[in-house]
């Protein structure tokens, strides 16, 4: 028929002329590159912010001192060497490089090969071994360094020591206590030695801990005891003594953020899951944690009083919450109460989800989860997230045709009328598809009014090895042509004329059927 | 409109990046708008493009030349929007109909407009490219052809098949047999 072959045709002619029209305005197209290199400078002051933190507490820039000073510590040790291997050709174990108190161990100070060497007197000694690493001797540690097949050994009677074990060809650099042996090649590590036990925390790198038959490979952010009964301390306490304390706090973030973030500035949300309308607390639901850090608030021009454009600095919000890579999730007790610890602080999205219950009132952006936003800096000192939700409710039915005949595959929605912009606009919350009876069940549902409609299919189509069936158009309307038409509850097509369907906690709405005309539009 | 390749000028960022998004924004925009037909689309689409080139390493293609990396990137990422969103949009669509016309008829040819929308997304990259330079940009064959450094009969036997595959796929949707 020669209209089948010319509906396509100006279908496809129409679209093409809609394609590119109309073309966005001058105007439009400047807010929005504005609007995008806005985000882009958000970015880019997060970038120097954290530059700048780490060019403060010594990195990089700590990086390319160690390289400048090491190149020279490494020049005038060569020099020295080759003066004193003159008079005396044993080498040195280690040389000072810096030093602060009153002791004999004093910068260019050479400490022998297995000479005991004790820091009384002085608050800090930095020293230099002959691989190159670097160990930073606290007040009051005695040590001795010598040479083993492999490497070198630091062997810490007492005190407290940070090691920056230089990344060795082969070979190992050793650190032995009394009670342990600790084995590295290229990381930053901290041990302390005390009459209960030693202790090591690990910033950077892989450290083997071998303490007895056990043995540990530690990574930055973990720690070990070689007594229980010794008790972790903050890391900022552990290396507080050390001038380049700073520095390393800040390596130790950049290499594990989350862990020191949590070791640091530990916090915890407590929370409880009730019934809604009740006080009941509800077991067993699952509580996601999704993180999202501060965003800066540098002067953007075109900005809120705060700096901000508040438009897009939500929407970077939500990107950042919808990358719950790595959430924290914790389950509700037999009091529906739940906590989850070591939290840095920040904003967070709490997201509750259990098989029965459902959010207690519609949620068009995500009907089945209940979520709340917590900052952990702002929230009150009980800190108690309170999240309530419902047993959900369904609504079930049949569509036919006007022949009687059931549709199958055939699109059902449940949709709830927002106000958006000002105007009130159905925004879908759950869509399902009839079974081959023709029977729909929308479940899960949370408490609230809702407009169920249908798409029908008029499209004649193969499915499941069976002809669907095809409503019958009048000869009159042959040349009409069809589209899709959402026909609401009560056969009407205009969302206006359409009565809601109010749904109560857990009920089972049956019965909401639907008889389907065929859609078509007249020429 | 995409100038040969200058793999000599490396830019130096941000503020080079700054420049030459400023410079080619508009072309990204109006890529994803034509497509789209909508105004957030076409600015996340753009945010996303420029917010992955500030954060990741800038590509070599993008060096060389940039404003046929962010057109292709732009033509893709829409592309890929349509064919991800494909049921949002023919709801959304519905409801922004009814709600500025008061619940009245929505037009007789949009929602296989939206259909169309989405066969386009499944032609090949470099077929959705000529089409969207022809169609969207208003470009005429031999703009295209010389715009992509190829002929103008290639563009125009591109162009046949793809309007082809989609009246193919109108046609499918009518329930016609072709």
């Amino acid at each position: 028929m020669k209209y089948k072959r010319e509906i396509p045709t100006k279908i496809l002619d129409s679209f093409l002329a809609k394609l590119g029209e109309p073309v966005p305005s001058v105007e439009q197209m400047n807010q929005a590159t504005d609007n995008a290199l806005n985000i882009l400078r958000i970015e880019h002051g997060k970038r120097r912010t954290a530059i700048e933190t780490n060019e403060t507490s010594g990195l990089p820039a700590f990086r390319l001192r160690w390289l400048v000073t090491s190149g020279i510590a490494a020049g005038v040790s060569i020099a020295l060497l080759l003066a004193v291997n003159v008079n005396r050709p044993a080498e040195a174990a280690a040389v000072v490089e810096a030093a602060e108190g009153s002791s004999l161990l004093r910068a260019g100070h050479r400490i022998e090969p297995n000479q005991t060497v004790s820091t009384d007197g002085n608050d800090w000694t930095r020293l230099t071994l002959a691989d190159g690493s670097r160990v930073e001797a606290g007040n009051a540690t005695a040590f001795s360094i010598g040479k083993v097949s492999d490497g070198i050994r630091l062997n810490l009677a007492r005190g407290r020591a940070i090691v920056t074990a230089s990344k060795q060809r082969s070979g190992h650099l050793y650190v032995e206590t009394s009670d342990c042996t600790v084995s590295v090649t290229g990381t930053v590590f901290s041990v302390s030695v005390d009459p209960e036990g030693s202790h090591i925390s690990v910033m950077e790198g892989e450290v083997h801990v071998q303490h007895g038959q056990v043995e540990r490979t530690l990574t930055p952010g973990q720690e070990f005891s070689t007594n229980p009964a010794v008790k972790p301390v903050m890391l900022r306490e552990q290396i507080g003594w050390s001038p380049r304390a700073e520095s390393l706090i800040a390596l130790f973030q950049q290499s594990a953020p989350q862990i020191s973030q949590l070791q640091n500035e530990p916090d915890s949300i407590k929370g409880v899951v009730t019934h809604a309308g009740t006080s009941d607390g509800l077991a067993g639901v699952l509580i996601t944690l999704c993180g999202s850090r501060r965003l800066p608030t540098p002067n953007i021009p075109g900005g809120d009083a705060n700096g901000l454009d508040r438009k897009k600095d939500k929407k970077l919000q939500a990107v950042k919450n919808s990358n719950c890579n790595n959430p924290l999730n914790a389950n509700t007790d037999g009091q529906g109460r739940f906590s989850i610890h070591g939290v840095a602080p920040g904003t967070y999205t709490i997201r509750a989800s259990h098989d029965a219950f459902v959010a207690a009132a519609v949620n068009p952006a995500n009907p089945g989860l209940v979520s709340a936003a917590v900052d952990i800096d702002t929230r009150q000192s009980n800190g108690e997230v309170a999240l309530s939700m419902a047993r959900g409710a369904a609504v079930s039915g049949r569509i036919r045709d006007t022949d009687g005949n059931m549709l199958v595959n055939t699109t059902v929605e449940a949709a709830v009328m927002i106000p958006q912009k000002g105007v009130l606009t159905l925004r879908t919350v759950m869509s399902v598809e009839t079974n081959d009876r023709g029977e729909y069940r929308m479940h899960s549902l949370p408490p609230g009014d809702y407009y169920v409609s249908v798409f029908p299919r008029l499209v004649d189509s193969i499915a499941a090895g069976f002809k669907l069936k095809v409503p019958n158009v009048p000869a009159a309307q042959t040349k009409a042509e069809f589209v899709q038409r959402r026909t609401f509850y009560g056969g009407v097509a205009n969302v206006a004329d359409a009565a809601p369907i109010t749904v109560k906690e857990g009920e089972e709405v049956t019965s909401i059927d639907f008889t389907i005309r065929p859609a078509v539009l007249p020429r | 409109m995409i100038e040969p390749a200058n793999c000599e000028t490396a830019q130096s960022l941000p503020e080079e990046l700054e420049r030459i998004f400023r410079e080619h924004s508009a072309l990204v925009y109006r890529t994803a708008y034509g497509i789209t037909h909508k105004t957030e689309d076409a600015e996340d689409i753009l945010q996303s493009l420029f917010l992955r080139l500030f954060q990741c390493a800038i590509p070599p293609d993008f060096i060389c030349n940039p404003k046929a990396y962010l057109y292709r990137s732009a033509v893709n990422a829409t592309l890929n929007l349509v064919r991800s969103r494909r049921r949002l949009v023919l709801t959304s669509d519905f409801e922004d109909v009814e709600a500025t016309t008061g619940g009245h008829r929505m037009s007789e040819f949009s929602v296989a407009h939206e259909h169309l929308r989405a066969a386009l997304a499944e032609l090949h990259p470099k077929a959705a490219e000529t089409f969207i330079l022809r169609y969207v940009h208003g470009y005429s064959v031999t703009e295209v052809a010389e715009l992509l450094g190829t002929s103008s009969s290639t563009v125009a036997v591109s162009l046949f098949r793809s309007r082809a595959r989609l009246k193919k796929s109108i046609r499918k949707y009518l329930g016609e047999q072709s």
